[in-house]
């Protein structure tokens, strides 16, 4: 099973949600970045301590958020100002006060859609298919184990001294993934 | 009084004289302003009492909220809330010059004009009833202050869950008293300005304001005494997060309530709604009114969507000083726009009574009560240790606010 091309990586599984952390923690150290971890719910520092890099999100966010304001105004405008102008109690056509709570509603909306959909789409989500399924055991991530993977794509990465490594932090058995 | 704090905090003294000096300088400025003109100095006098009493009111406010809700947060600034909070005594002293210059202050006070209107308000606006209510005011607020405070302190000799527990149980009905007190304390100190305009979101407003000045305030605070121990250790970035985003919470409720009232009234554009606003946006405070639109609500809610301005101390707290700033400001353009009033009804207003002339003036009285109040409140945070001991409910909460 030393043949690299056949294998995704290898998967540990640890009974404790600190010693993944601390796990995680050594595993960056030893100098690993294709790395990945697996726990059933969050963990406050796992994502520091795999050394998530910058994420675009808040970029995202903010597009999201200028299309709804910017948008949100103009559906205002557009028609008000340009299309239908009517006379309304005698206010002028152009009534920004009157279009500001529709426009920030949206700017809302869309910045939350946008965190939403944009988070989905970095995570690479949904994902139907992954090769750590391949582990039987990994059904309890759902549950009350907590797993580190680190792929065999990673430079640092050789198979025996790898499995000793992460069988050196605690580890209660590493697994190999088939791709 | 030998104090734990003082030992970490060996600045006070000092800071305390520069504040005794900029308070006498302000005061004797205030006395040669009340000789040139009496009735400008009780506008100054008004303007300044109300911006330094809102930082203290906020902060019971604010002290009140966190009893119930908890949170890393509040823990860190208990003790800046609270020497806030035990500065309300003097206010209900300071109030006496308001009480005096009511008759310069308030245009109901004068009954020679026979108006309709005010003639049928007086059974509310009539000054021994406006005096009576603002006693009453004090007497809920510093009723509910002093309790917390006592309690507070006493949990720094035994923690105590039945202290906690009771700290709880008042800060409800407080919360109420609090509302209900600083919406008719609005509507008597600031909205009778103007006595024939009414806005029932006014007192929100002005609630609004103080706390967003307050948590500015116990920011600032905070990022000074943090920068050494103990507190320097403890206040991690996660808690300045925390802080930042209840300011830019702070920042949109108050621009909430400050933009409802203008939407409605200028929708409305009703005579006698609309002619607030058309004092507040004519002869330069139209400029104040959009500066206030920039600076206290577009540049601090941009900066503080920034998760680098939230997480470093030095950038939160220039943000929360820009937001302090113009809590005066706001409450300038709230209070000083309404005296010209009488004038843009009869025409011209001669030099002599321009607001410009007597900004000066202004800037004593907020010199001279905001020195006499912060020599008060560095005494009151000098009494205490500045980390408060850890309360028993607080004691296996999860780290995160």
């Amino acid at each position: 099973m030393a043949d690299r091309s056949a294998m995704y990586g290898l998967l540990a599984e640890f009974e404790r949600a600190d010693q993944l952390v601390a796990a995680a923690q050594q595993v960056r150290a030893a100098g690993f970045t294709r790395t990945d971890a697996f726990s059933p719910f969050p963990i406050e520092g796992l994502a520091e301590a795999l050394g998530a890099r910058h994420t675009r999100l808040p970029l995202v966010v903010l597009i999201g958020g200028l299309i709804g304001c910017v948008g949100g105004y103009l559906l205002q405008y557009v028609p008000s100002a340009i299309d239908y102008p009517l006379n309304v109690g005698g206010r002028p056509l152009h009534s920004w006060p009157a279009f500001i709570p529709v426009t920030f509603e949206l700017t809302i909306l869309c910045a939350a859609l946008a965190a939403v959909l944009g988070m989905l789409a970095l995570n690479g989500l949904p994902m139907p298919y992954h090769p750590v399924f391949h582990v039987p055991r990994f059904a309890l991530a759902t549950r009350d184990r907590f797993f580190l993977c680190v792929e065999a794509s990673d430079p640092r990465f050789d198979w025996r001294g790898t499995k000793d490594f992460l069988q050196s932090l605690g580890a209660r058995e590493v697994t190999d993934v088939p791709r | 009084m030998t104090s734990p704090a003082r030992e970490h905090w060996p600045e006070a003294p000092d800071l305390q004289r520069r504040l005794a000096i900029g308070a006498g300088v302000g005061a004797a400025l205030c006395a040669l302003g009340a000789l040139l003109d009496v009735t400008w100095f009780f506008r100054a006098y008004l303007v300044a009492y109300l911006f330094w009493f809102g930082i203290a009111l906020g902060s019971l406010a604010i002290l009140l909220i966190h009893n119930l809700t908890g949170g890393q947060w509040g823990t860190m600034l208990r003790r800046v809330f609270e020497g806030a909070t035990a500065t309300l005594p003097l206010f209900a002293l300071l109030f006496i010059p308001i009480a005096l210059g009511v008759h310069h202050l308030y245009p109901w006070t004068d009954h020679e004009h026979h108006d309709a209107v005010l003639a049928e308000k007086a059974v509310y606006l009539n000054v021994p009833f406006f005096l009576a209510r603002a006693a009453l005011y004090f007497v809920v607020w510093l009723a509910v202050a002093l309790a917390l405070l006592r309690w507070s302190h006493a949990q720094e000799d035994a923690a105590d869950p039945v202290l906690t527990r009771r700290m709880q149980l008042i800060s409800g009905p407080g919360l109420a008293a609090y509302g209900l007190g600083i919406t008719f304390a609005a509507v008597d100190w600031v909205m009778s300005l103007e006595p024939h305009w009414f806005s029932s979101i006014f007192g929100f407003i002005v609630a609004a304001g103080q706390g967003l000045t307050a948590l500015a305030f116990g920011i600032l605070a905070l990022g000074w005494l943090a920068r050494r121990p103990p507190l320097a250790e403890i206040v991690t970035p996660d808690v300045w997060h925390d802080l930042g985003n209840l300011l830019l919470a702070f920042v949109m409720v108050w621009t909430y309530v400050s933009f409802s009232q203008y939407l409605l009234i200028w929708s409305g554009n009703l005579p006698e709604e609309i002619t607030w606003y058309e004092h507040r946006s004519h002869g330069g405070w139209g400029v104040l009114g959009g500066l206030l639109i920039v600076c206290n609500f577009a540049l601090p809610f941009l900066a503080l969507l920034m998760r680098g301005v939230k997480r470093h101390p030095r950038r939160l707290s220039q943000v929360a000083a820009a937001v302090v700033v113009f809590g005066a400001v706001h409450q300038i353009w709230l209070i000083v726009p309404s005296f010209g009033s009488a004038h843009s009804e009869q025409g011209s207003q001669p030099w002599s009574d321009h607001p410009l002339v007597w900004s000066w003036l202004i800037a004593a009285a907020l010199a001279a009560v905001g020195g006499l109040w912060g020599w008060v409140f560095v005494r009151r945070l000098a009494a205490w240790p500045l980390v408060p001991r850890p309360e028993p409910a607080i004691v296996g909460e999860p780290h995160h606010a």
